[in-house]
């Protein structure tokens, strides 16, 4: 198909997107997405509000196929969108193109003012698959404050990425966060099971499991039996 | 003839671009027999020759053999049978209603994935039976199945006893002649059946299919994996008119899959009705 041809059958699929007849607007939508051009974005994005179900869902999963920079742009936007389902589109699209996402996420939503967004910044970057060492690295850098974080849900999922691409230079900082409330000491017991290397696992032992709440105890039992299994 | 895990995983891909079909890898005894069976009717001593024919040969060819050998194609008349009592008596009965006294006496089923055609047909016996006033319906039965084969079988309509196991007495005599053995369907029941080829996760083929009152659908989702169900539950929706029934079977659901469809429990079944 020359680009002519294509522009001639985006315009076609854009006026059918907008049609009175909801079985045109999303079967539009999902050869949009089959298409995957970046000039679809906004007006799948306006998709995202329409009346028919159908249509809203057909959008969502064309916009996963427009995995381009300006997708994900759009969609961060979109992430203090005051309409809840508008907030959860976008989030799903981003879990869909985390690594893409990611460096975008990391330069500024991360840090954001709304706890919520601060959770759905990590929550995406976690999906990020296939990162190179020096992304691994600049992850961890910009992560790490936020288990200090006043919100637990964000301290948690700070804690939750630490634990998938961090190394031994986080443990310290793990470590401070066991004299939280018990689910945060959970997060702490499980990222130290997942961290690599054999301090990590020291410092497992090391953890005095009558400071810790019941269910934390249990958690520590289990992490340092996986650890030995796992060595 | 043993294979591969990684060959089994070739031919487990092929199966899936080709109908989004999904072979867990605890079905690979079951895939290693069919694979065996078309390479030994194929005349083909190896794998790697075998796998090239599936691939660069006419895609008509042994690909469909292949993928006929793989489908399961297990089916009896009024299989679930409460399932199609709700249908017959909660659902039916009042859509019929709504629709003469909307002056419209346009009825359109689809059987989606029909096998051996003892679904369709047994939809046709349901509507024979339900309708006082059959003259004035104009009644399409429209049934697909990937598999020519069973298509043809389908067509003969000649069934054997088992696939009568559920069949009540009195349809099996006013529906069904005996020859020998078997149990030939007659015209009543066969003349609003129409079969056809067709592959669910063929978009443009799927799109065809238009303007339909009901969908049965049963026992084909759970070989799908939720991308390509995901895929096939859009183009049956698409297919569907506004107050349009979806039925699935009793294992399936659309819980992951769409939120499009309103969920009815009739009796003891659940359906799914596209809104208005």
């Amino acid at each position: 198909m020359n680009t002519d041809e294509k522009t001639a059958q985006l315009e076609e699929l854009f006026r059918l997107l907008t049609s009175l007849d909801a079985t045109d607007r999303r079967m539009a939508a999902e050869d949009l997405g089959i298409l995957a051009d970046k000039r679809a974005v906004p007006l799948l994005m306006h998709s995202l509000l329409d009346p028919v179900i159908a249509v809203r869902e057909a959008a969502l999963i064309a916009l996963k196929q427009h995995v381009f920079p300006e997708t994900c742009v759009r969609m961060i936007e979109l992430l203090i969108s005051e309409s809840v389902p508008l907030r959860n589109a976008a989030l799903e699209v981003l879990q869909a193109m985390a690594a893409e996402a990611c460096p975008m996420l990391l330069a500024g939503p991360l840090y954001s003012l709304s706890a919520d967004v601060r959770k759905f910044s990590l929550d995406i970057i976690r999906q990020a698959a296939n990162l190179s060492d020096a992304e691994r690295k600049l992850i961890v850098e910009r992560v790490r404050p936020l288990v200090e974080d006043s919100d637990l849900n964000v301290a948690a999922a700070a804690i939750e990425v630490l634990a998938q691409h961090g190394d031994e230079g986080i443990i310290d900082s793990l470590l401070a966060r066991l004299d939280g409330p018990i689910w945060l000491q959970c997060h702490v017991i499980q990222a130290l099971a997942h961290i690599p290397g054999k301090r990590a696992a020291e410092s497992l032992t090391r953890i005095d499991g009558e400071t810790l709440a019941p269910v934390a105890k249990v958690f520590l039992t289990e992490a340092i039996e996986s650890r030995k299994r796992a060595a | 003839m043993l294979f591969s895990v990684d060959q089994l995983e070739k031919i487990r891909s092929l199966i899936y671009k080709q109908t989004g079909m999904l072979f867990e890898e605890k079905k690979n005894y079951f895939l290693a027999s069919r694979l065996e069976e078309r390479m030994r009717v194929s005349r083909t001593d190896s794998f790697n020759d075998y796998y090239r024919m599936l691939i660069f040969d006419h895609p008509s060819a042994e690909l469909k053999h292949l993928i006929e050998s793989v489908t399961i194609n297990e089916t009896y008349f009024f299989r679930d049978f409460p399932q199609l009592q709700g249908f017959a008596e909660s659902v039916l009965a009042p859509y019929l209603e709504k629709k003469a006294a909307a002056r419209d006496f346009n009825l359109r089923i689809w059987s989606a994935a029909c096998s051996t055609g003892e679904e369709a047909y047994t939809l046709s016996i349901i509507l024979q039976e339900v309708l006082v006033d059959r003259e004035r319906w104009q009644i399409t039965i429209d049934a697909s199945d990937i598999d020519t084969k069973v298509l043809e079988h389908a067509e003969r309509g000649v069934y054997s006893e088992r696939s009568l196991q559920d069949m009540p007495d009195v349809y099996r005599k006013k529906y069904f002649r005996q020859e020998g053995q078997n149990w030939v369907i007659l015209s009543s029941a066969r003349q609003l059946v129409h079969f056809r080829q067709l592959n669910l996760i063929d978009r443009m083929g799927m799109r065809s299919m238009r303007s339909y009152d009901f969908i049965f659908c049963r026992n084909v989702l759970i070989y799908f994996d939720d991308d390509s169900r995901r895929r096939v539950v859009s183009l049956l929706y698409d297919a569907l008119l506004p107050h349009g029934y979806l039925f699935l079977g009793h294992a399936e659901s659309l819980g992951r899959i769409t939120a499009s469809f309103e969920l009815q429990k009739l009796g003891s079944f659940l359906c799914h009705r596209k809104p208005a």
